[in-house]
């Protein structure tokens, strides 16, 4: 019987799907907690308030979110020494944001539910989200200008956001003179100091030139001082508001507005509400600058870096695997020499990604990127140009890793094109490159787009190498901008891998910056994903175009 | 003797002419081929072949499988080249020229000796840009040329009313018989002064084949025509000479008549007569 059911072959398909189902699960799994995780962050939560009195009747009035409630036995708190006075063998305690870091020295405490009073959640309890210190939880009291207390008790919440527009107009101006103009005339004369640099290596004596630098550093200088002006008018203006709120246990603080980025009563919001501000703060995650050591903010800059360090290295990977492809199957003696070499190409792909880190350091930034200075930028001694790690140095080292996807790829599609193909090309009177380049190569796109496809997922999750030769914690400048000659290759940068690990393990407030760990991870995935249908798309176009003689 | 040509099944009149009255030393040599010798590494594929291949007439290579007689055809416009292993010896001269000399530009020869293979192989490409190609290799860009090229050479290749209207679209979308055709419209556009065929019915279904002999036909007054097929009454349909080949060896080659009728040898008349091949 049971053999009959084994030699049916059932076991085997039983096992099969078993295998398939199970790594759905994970995968599915896995995707579904960073997404609860990471998008369930910035709904905005209730404010809770809650009479704390522990074990010595010692009270204390806590206000904050619950960010997560585990149990624990009795027993493993008592083996920590804490004594608990209760006979249930199950506790449970949460996790509390209670903010207020600049009055209580911390952001989030545990509390048991036990010890938790006169629960509620009040209406007027306001949350901040403050530029630095983190979020404030309180009440609001009053709202001041220029130290004099202004509006009425009954419209103050309206008060505040009329007033915290125009702080966040002023604070958007002030943006755009420091980052924009000041940035920009700063870049500039950095250009001519290097300008004038060069002129004294060169030993050039002639006056001429160094008086066109000097003019020109002055009618720059004078712009400076203008926008000097404005901006310390503007940031004048700025101080002018500031509002007074209690914490929960009543003490009185001062906030300045400027340090405001958003202000709501969760517990007096409908959904409609919620949902406008869950996208807006969704939005800012995405579009704005992280700030708070990237623990709050957004992660603009990191995605950016991905993006285009993967772009950099996809147009520096596909044309340098496609040519050593097509030697390898289309020049190259067939012989033992050609195995050894594909053998080797195969196993570079399986080297560990730190050693290309190192190759990159040593090789691309202090080698070739220290000859280039000393060569291109002696102006700019003794500060590296390209001798320090960049973005460039990033694509380089990670084209050189997934070099070998491309070439197996490439070379796989190469020799699947017809032989009848290449015969009637050459029978028309081609040469050998006129038929590689005219309809052979056109012919093996697909086969490339997909080493291209491999190489891009693989690029887009490294982050070991990457944090030798250009990753930071925080790029002071975006790789793309404004200034000629607009593309600045050997720019540091920031990405999503480096920023998940430097959120989760290096950063000052582990509680806060959990749920943009996985929230940072969740699109880092989806930037993979999109990229790869990106390249997906269009290797299927492709293919529809070059189908068929597969007959 | 017509009676008897239809008790081997070959009906000579198909395309109602005959080939009794033509010599073979009358007819000016447009190929000749004298002590061709040719190895696959150890392997002896053509064996001393010496023949002239008589301009603008249709010449015929039968011989069972494996007797020799693409590789022979292969040898003209030098596609054996890319064969790994491949060794030949001896000349085939194009009129004066040898083509195996050391300083024959292989791309030219083949621009003058034109090749259609056993299986359509159009590129992935419009049916404009495949009769383009080698033109556009010519390095021709002028489009009122192009156009006018890839017009007569459809037309010569009996396909220009079929595909008119559709130029542009992918040359994949034809049938067998027709992408074959555009092969030959392809062949023909960069104006060669011999076509090779190899086995170029051998794909396809009758009514196709049909066409592709007509076309046969009508080509020959332009073109020196080399033909490989496996199907003698095919080569007693399109061909004014026919050449026995067997085992690398060149038996017999006289006009197609003699060969079907009366031939001088016994292993021809064996293997015509259906005994072996």
């Amino acid at each position: 019987m049971i053999k009959k059911w084994i030699r049916s072959g059932d076991p085997m398909i039983w096992l099969n799907a078993a295998a398939v189902s199970a790594s759905l699960i994970i995968v599915l799994g896995l995707l579904t907690l960073i997404a609860v995780r990471g998008l369930g962050h910035f709904w905005p939560k209730q404010v809770m308030e809650a009479t704390y009195i522990a074990n010595d009747n010692q009270q204390a009035i806590l206000l904050g979110e619950i960010h997560e409630t585990e149990e624990v036995t009795l027993e493993s708190l008592r083996e920590q020494g804490l004594d608990i006075k209760t006979d249930k063998e199950f506790l449970n305690r949460s996790l509390i944001k209670t903010g207020n870091r600049d009055v209580t020295g911390r952001d989030f405490l545990w509390a048991f539910d036990l010890f938790l009073n006169k629960v509620h959640y009040p209406a007027a309890a306001m949350t901040l989200e403050r530029r630095e210190w983190g979020n404030f939880y309180g009440y609001l009291q009053s709202i001041q200008e220029n130290g004099k207390q202004v509006a009425d008790k009954a419209n103050t919440w309206q008060e505040l956001q009329n007033r915290l527009e125009r702080t966040h107009d002023l604070h958007e101006q002030i943006r755009d003179i420091e980052k924009g103009d000041i940035g920009e005339i700063n870049y500039q004369i950095e250009r001519l100091r290097l300008d004038e640099r060069r002129l004294q290596l060169d030993k050039v004596t002639d006056k001429a030139p160094y008086a066109k630098i000097e003019s020109q550093r002055n009618a720059l200088q004078k712009e400076y001082e203008a926008l000097q002006v404005k901006l310390l008018e503007l940031n004048n203006q700025i101080k002018r508001d500031a509002l007074v709120a209690t914490t929960a246990d009543g003490k009185s603080i001062t906030i300045p507005l400027e340090t405001i980025v958003r202000s709501y009563r969760s517990n007096d919001m409908n959904v409609f509400q919620k949902t406008v501000l869950y996208f807006e703060r969704l939005w800012e995650f995405i579009s704005d600058e992280p700030r708070e050591a990237n623990t709050e903010g957004g992660i603009f800059p990191a995605i950016f870096g991905t993006v285009m360090m993967v772009i950099i290295m996809a147009i520096l990977v596909t044309p340098f695997g496609v040519v050593a492809a097509v030697y390898l199957r289309e020049y190259a003696k067939q012989g033992p020499l050609t195995r050894t070499i594909r053998i080797a190409v195969n196993n570079l792909a399986g080297v560990p990604s730190i050693v290309y880190g190192v190759f990159g350091l040593g090789f691309f930034v202090y080698f070739l990127g220290g000859n280039i200075d000393r060569l291109f930028f002696p102006e700019a001694a003794p500060a590296p140009v390209f001798g320090t790690p960049g973005i460039l140095w990033s694509s380089l080292t990670l084209a050189i890793l997934t070099v070998p996807v491309v070439i197996v790829a490439t070379e796989e599609g190469l020799s699947r094109i017809p032989r009848a193909i290449r015969e009637g090309s050459l029978a028309l009177g081609a040469t050998k490159a006129e038929t590689l380049w005219r309809t052979v190569i056109p012919m093996a796109t697909p086969a490339m787009m997909t080493g291209l496809i491999l190489a891009i997922a693989r690029a887009a999750g490294e982050v070991a190498p990457l944090m030798l030769v250009g990753v930071v914690k925080l790029a002071p400048s975006l790789a793309l901008d404004t200034n000629a000659p607009f593309l600045h290759l050997e720019r540091k940068f920031m990405h999503l891998g480096f920023h998940i690990y430097d959120v989760g393990f290096q950063s000052p407030n582990v509680e806060a910056a959990r749920p943009l760990v996985y929230a940072t991870a969740l699109l880092l995935v989806v930037i993979i994903v999109a990229l790869n249908l990106a390249a997906i798309y269009i290797r299927n176009r492709l293919r529809e175009k070059y189908k068929a003689l597969e007959s | 003797m017509a009676a008897d040509n239809m008790t081997h099944g070959i009906n000579m009149d198909a395309l109602g002419r005959s080939t009794q009255t033509l010599k073979l030393d009358d007819e000016k040599p447009c190929l000749t081929v004298s002590d061709l010798n040719l190895f696959y590494g150890e392997k002896h594929a053509l064996n001393d072949i010496n023949m002239m291949i008589p301009e603008k007439r249709v010449s015929a290579f039968i011989g069972p499988s494996g007797c020799g007689k693409s590789t022979l055809l292969r040898c003209f416009n030098r596609m054996n080249d890319l064969v790994d292993g491949c060794r030949i010896e001896g000349k085939i001269n194009l009129y004066e020229k040898n083509i195996y000399k050391k300083n024959v530009d292989v791309a030219e020869l083949r621009t003058r000796i034109g090749m259609v293979f056993q299986k359509p192989n159009p590129f992935p490409k419009s049916i404009y840009e495949n009769v383009a190609y080698g033109l556009r290799l010519q390095g021709v860009k002028n489009r009122r040329k192009l156009d006018e090229i890839v017009e007569k050479s459809l037309k010569g290749a009996a396909l220009w009313d079929e595909v008119k209207d559709r130029l542009h679209d992918s040359a994949l979308g034809l049938s067998g018989g027709q992408q074959q055709r555009l092969v030959i419209a392809r062949a023909i556009a960069i104006e060669p002064e011999v076509l090779l065929l190899d086995e170029p019915a051998s794909a396809l279904d009758p009514i196709s084949t049909l066409k592709i002999e007509e076309l046969i036909n009508e080509l020959k007054d332009k073109y020196t025509i080399v033909i490989v097929t496996h199907n003698m009454q095919q080569a007693a349909r399109v061909s004014d000479y026919t050449a026995f080949m067997y085992l690398g060896e060149l038996i017999e080659f006289n006009n197609t008549d003699t060969i079907f009728t009366n031939p001088s040898n016994k292993q021809t008349e064996d293997y015509i007569t259906g005994r072996y091949g």
